[in-house]
């Protein structure tokens, strides 16, 4: 049977505020004392399906990062993408896509920190339209240069008085 | 903290290699250079160099430590036309052939890329070149330095920037020593150690890992790599070929070799190391596409190709990378600093600044440059502001704008000295602009298109007949 409020008796507001005025003070140090790795990336738009992650932790014996990787930005589906002693990752050949990434530390004591804070990464790809324009310039170019050679190279051989 | 914690390499074992090939290079630099004691003799070998040793250090230079790095760097992020995409850097090998011979037949007294430009386009043309040439030579030998650093980082750990301080350090001594013969004789033994270190890492990443496995790897975790479709990929293709254009046709590591062969040795030599060089990337670059097979972390995609060649090879393989590397390296770094400080004392202290320089002032002046490029390196160095690829491709619009100008310069006579420098000023800020709002990739391609439409256009407008004999400039007496 549930108990009522009334059950914890007259005691009761008096503990739960000296238990609030200790955790008040307990806290922040508490807190402060479980750090949690630093999480960049070079990139949060990549146009060219590749990036870099970096994470560090300037505090404490690192042991090995776990460097997560999810589709779901609440990491319901997150997969282990890297477990070591690295400090960075290269990601590359990715399709379109968004990509959620978070990593912890494992201390050589045992424990082990928060997660970071998430980084999300956007891969989207130039268009096909603007990627064979610029081939299209560039075999031009191209083409235009190897016909100066060409067309020099033979004029001369013909022409030994023009060198 | 280092981004690289897992080594296969001991430091120790890295240390005493380096040390043993210093001394090897050091010590044939010596030897080769011994007898140089005039001037041309220090800058160009006398003119005298044949067709084996011509095409092995035209080879070898271009064989950089950006061909060993960048192409699995580029195979990494690219895939199958990143790989691809490198390759046809033989391209302006190639094509510099032809060009090669003709500069040898216009200019057989000249001595650098910029007596050419000075000759052909007058002074303010010359002096927009030489900032573009410099430029690009400090972005190569920062590239090549900074290589050194990330390669002994990858594969034992040492800190990058003592690898990269030691190996800058023993490149610039031998080039101090020996002079060009040095260069081009360090560069024949290098390419042959380069092309042994190749076919045995290709025999045994072949014997270990089968092609099914990596294409499965690659299709499930980055399907792009394999893909013919990727567009930042398309792009770069015909990039990487305008910036390897642009590198040979304007800096003067190539030019000074063309002046330095023996006449007729030019074309072939430049048409032999193209072909002898277009497969090396694709043979490096494919040693990087096995990394997701094997579950390797790259912590940085300069690093792949030593971390890979290393994890799949184990110490063997990173003690052939490692003696292959820096002689790719150590190959290109002598040239470059020896060309660079040839365009900086001849180009700006002799022209510039002191005319009456005697041969003797300006031999102790190329080696006072070849120490100070190489103390500016080291400093530019030690920060690694980014990767090789960024920083190499960077310079990459800057040199594409001097294709058409150098091209059209040494075969139409119409080409006027407005419209060049026109053309390399608004190639290189059209294509700084490119690398900044679309990628690396596509840089050098825009440079070189504007320029290749400016070229055109003021020749068709305003058409001036230059003479030739103007080329043929009267050897400096000293």
């Amino acid at each position: 049977m549930p108990r009522s409020p009334q059950h914890f008796g007259p005691a009761t507001p008096v503990l739960l505020a000296a238990l609030c005025g200790v955790l008040t003070l307990l806290l922040p140090p508490l807190l402060a004392s479980a750090p949690k790795p630093d999480l960049e990336s070079t990139s949060d738009l990549a146009r060219a399906g590749y990036y870099q992650l970096r994470w560090s932790l300037d505090e404490g014996e690192v042991d090995r990062f776990r460097l997560e990787e999810a589709t779901a930005d609440d990491f319901s589906d997150a997969r282990i993408f890297y477990e070591g002693a690295d400090g960075a990752t290269v990601i590359s050949g990715r399709s379109n896509g968004t990509f959620h990434y978070r990593v912890r530390a494992r201390m050589e004591d045992g424990s082990q920190t928060e997660w970071s804070d998430a980084q999300r990464v956007e891969v989207k790809h130039h268009s096909i339209a603007q990627a064979f324009g610029i081939f299209t310039l560039g075999g031009l170019v191209f083409v235009a240069t190897a016909g100066i050679i060409a067309f020099g190279t033979r004029a001369n051989r013909i022409l030994p008085e023009d060198s | 903290m280092s981004i690289q914690e897992t080594a296969i390499l001991e430091p120790g074992i890295a240390w005493l290699l380096i040390a043993l090939f210093t001394a090897l290079y050091v010590g044939l630099g010596w030897f080769f250079g011994r007898k140089d004691k005039e001037l041309d003799q220090f800058v160009l070998a006398g003119r005298k160099v044949g067709l084996a040793v011509g095409t092995a250090t035209a080879m070898a230079t271009w064989v950089t430590s950006n061909t060993t790095m960048m192409a699995p760097q580029l195979a990494y992020q690219m895939g199958i036309w990143g790989m691809v995409g490198y390759s046809l850097g033989a391209v302006g090998l190639i094509l510099f052939a032809p060009l090669a011979k003709r500069i040898r037949t216009l200019m057989p007294h000249g001595y650098t890329s910029g007596d050419f430009v000075r000759l052909r386009y007058g002074n303010l043309a010359w002096r927009v070149f030489l900032g573009i040439s410099i430029f690009y030579s400090f972005g190569w030998l920062v590239s090549l330095g900074m290589a050194g650093g990330v390669l002994t980082h990858a594969l034992s750990g040492i800190p990058y920037w003592q690898g990269m301080s030691v190996i800058l350090a023993a490149c610039v001594s031998y080039t101090l020593i020996g002079g060009f013969r040095a260069v081009i004789g360090t560069d024949f033994i290098q390419s042959i150690l380069i092309l042994i270190g190749l076919v045995i890492l290709a025999w045994m990443v072949i014997g270990r890992i089968g092609f099914d496995e990596i294409h499965f790897s690659l299709e499930r975790e980055r399907p792009e790599l394999l893909s013919l479709m990727m567009p930042a990929a398309i792009m770069f293709l015909f990039n990487n070929l305008l910036f390897g254009m642009g590198e040979i046709f304007h800096s003067n590591v190539w030019w000074t070799r063309a002046y330095s062969f023996r006449e007729g040795v030019g074309l072939w030599a430049y048409l032999l190391a193209g072909l002898f060089w277009a497969p090396i990337p694709i043979v490096a670059g494919f040693i990087a596409l096995a990394g997701p097979a094997l579950g390797t972390n790259i912590p940085a995609a300069d690093m792949v190709g030593p971390i890979i060649s290393a994890e799949l090879l184990g110490l063997a393989g990173a003690v052939i990378v490692l003696i292959m590397v820096f002689a790719a390296l150590a190959s290109s770094l002598d040239s470059l600093l020896a060309a660079t400080a040839m365009l900086v004392v001849r180009d700006i202290y002799y022209r510039h600044l002191r005319p009456q320089a005697t041969a003797d002032h300006l031999r102790d002046a190329t080696k006072v440059t070849i120490l100070l490029l190489g103390v500016v390196t080291w400093l530019l160095c030690l920060p690694r502001i980014t990767t090789l690829a960024e920083l190499l491709h960077f310079t990459g619009a800057f040199v594409a704008s001097t294709i058409w100008p150098i091209a059209a310069g040494l075969y139409w006579r119409r080409t006027n000295r407005w419209g060049a420098t026109l053309a390399m000023v608004a190639g290189s800020a059209a294509g700084i602009i490119a690398y900044f709002q679309i990628g690396f990739y596509v840089g050098a391609l825009v440079g070189a298109a504007v320029s290749m439409v400016v070229v055109l256009l003021t020749t068709w407008i305003r058409p001036q007949e230059f003479d030739w004999e103007q080329l043929k400039e009267a050897p400096p007496t000293h």
